[in-house]
């Protein structure tokens, strides 16, 4: 299979020069391994049965200022979706039996806020006739912040959207890397933003892009957050995928674990001033072991990225792909650029007779075997971000990443040295 | 005939995998001792985001 070979824009020095709409291309300097078999795809093979949990819907590819770690491929294209093409993408999963009774929207990839608020009542209102009386529809947006106003609080208070607010810290860290096209920094606007939210009383969580510079300032870091008003802060790190070719992190991963421990120290003293995604997911792993999912009966924990359809991840023309949401739209001839099909034309499980389908499904089923036999962790994971493998590693099919690193295994064992001091005390 | 030299030897294969099979035993230990004491600290666990919530906060935007 072509995802065998390494994208050359994992091997070259110049990072910086890549960092913009970087397609994947393959080397041509051997020969392509002849395809694997096709792993077969029958809903009934999977227990429970299959339930899309998250239905992410790109609004828009446009975002209106240009991070310099952002991975979208798309972001100065202004298309729109149609609410005919949000209420098609939802049709589909009843059509197909994959809605259950709860299912979270978010409305995501390019500035969602970019659209006008009209769009999303209209949408709103569409999706709910759509889903009918017996599913719960909750609907989640992360955004930049800049164009959070009082008419965007009144909307998300009256529709009780879960909103994320994407802020890197105090100004410094934040400004070094979330610019606007004409490379001023945004984090005056984004306060104001939150200032908005929280003069509306709407609640928000905020996503920090961790990068090395963060680490040497990890107490700035914390006070930001401690004091933001945020009900939970979640710490990514500048992951290498798409568009952005290689992380500050990969080099700083002993810093990065003193900078959790600092963090989790710090949010456990606050008694709940100050919530870490982080912490609490591996928090709850530690209580809970994850539920597991059975696939011709080999039963493995739950991972929704390595599941056909859990999550489904429609584009503004209902281009739709599955697994790792960053996936959808990234340039990959090899993969179809990880689109299986159009809303408009084909349902998603008949898309899974299709060639792009089973090849990036037994692409993610052998990646997954693959952490299955090599991992610590994978009781605690289930196998990984496909997305970081293909970014990382070059290949789908392939194990450990600095992403499983910095985002599970590492809290995960912070989080359990903490559970044991407290234990032993 | 060609022989690949890179492959290693049936021992060298098992080893790795009883490494890996003890380390996952140790940490399945350590993690089940936690479970057992019921003293999560607290601050993280009954702040958690209600189900759902989670998914919102896939990716900084």
């Amino acid at each position: 299979m072509e995802e065998r070979l390494k994208p050359v824009a994992r091997t070259s020095g110049d990072a910086q020069a890549q960092r913009v709409g970087t397609p994947v291309h393959w080397h041509a300097g051997r020969a392509r391994p002849p395809p694997a078999p096709h792993t077969r795809f029958d809903q009934a093979d999977f227990q429970p049965r299959l339930k899309t949990r998250l239905l992410v819907l790109q609004a828009t590819p446009f975002c209106n200022i240009r991070c310099d770690y952002c991975y979208l491929p798309d972001r100065d294209d202004t298309a729109r979706m149609s609410v005919s093409v949000a209420c098609q993408s939802l049709q589909r999963l009843i059509d197909d039996d994959l809605l259950g009774t709860q299912l979270t929207v978010i409305w995501h990839a390019g500035e969602p806020l970019a659209m006008p608020l009209s769009f999303y009542e209209e949408a709103f209102e569409a999706l709910r006739r759509v889903a009918g009386p017996r599913c719960t529809l909750i609907h989640a947006m992360q955004t930049n912040g800049l164009l959070i106003d009082a008419a965007w609080c009144a909307f998300f208070a009256r529709r009780r959207v879960s909103v994320g607010v994407s802020v890197d810290g105090p100004a410094f860290l934040h400004d070094a890397h979330r610019r606007t096209r004409r490379g001023h920094g945004t984090h005056g606007r984004v306060m104001q933003g939150l200032a908005c939210l929280r003069e509306h009383g709407v609640p928000f969580h905020a996503i920090a892009v961790v990068t090395a510079n963060t680490l040497a300032h990890a107490e700035a870091f914390i006070n930001f957050f401690a004091s933001l008003g945020a009900e939970v802060v979640g710490c990514n790190f500048d992951e290498a995928e798409g568009a952005y070719a290689a992380s500050s992190i990969a080099a700083h991963e002993q810093a990065h674990h003193a900078f959790l421990e600092q963090v989790f120290d710090r949010a456990t003293a606050s008694s709940g001033g100050l919530v870490v995604r982080e912490q609490v997911q591996a928090q709850r792993l530690l209580a809970q072991a994850l539920p597991l999912v059975r696939w011709q009966g080999r039963a493995s924990p739950n991972n929704a990225q390595l599941l056909p359809f859990a999550i489904v991840n429609v584009a503004w023309n209902g281009d739709f792909g599955t697994f790792s949401p960053e996936l959808l739209g990234q340039p990959s001839a090899d993969f179809a650029g990880f689109v299986l099909g159009n809303v408009g034309r084909c349902g998603y499980l008949e898309s899974s007779q299709g060639e792009p389908f089973q090849s990036l499904w037994a692409a993610v089923r052998r990646g997954t075997d693959a952490c299955q036999r090599t991992c610590t962790h994978f009781d605690y994971c289930g196998g990984g971000a496909p997305v970081n493998k293909l970014y990382e590693n070059g290949r789908l099919d392939s194990a450990e990443t600095l992403y499983c690193r910095s985002m599970i295994k590492r809290p995960f064992d912070v989080a359990l040295v903490q559970a044991e001091r407290h234990v032993h005390t | 005939m060609t022989t690949d030299v890179n492959l290693p030897s049936e021992a060298t294969v098992l080893a790795i995998a009883d490494a890996l099979a003890q380390q996952r035993e140790a940490l399945r230990e350590r993690v089940e001792t936690v479970r057992r004491s019921g003293q999560l600290p607290e601050g993280g666990i009954q702040a958690a985001p209600a189900a759902g919530a989670d998914w919102s906060n896939w990716k900084n935007g």
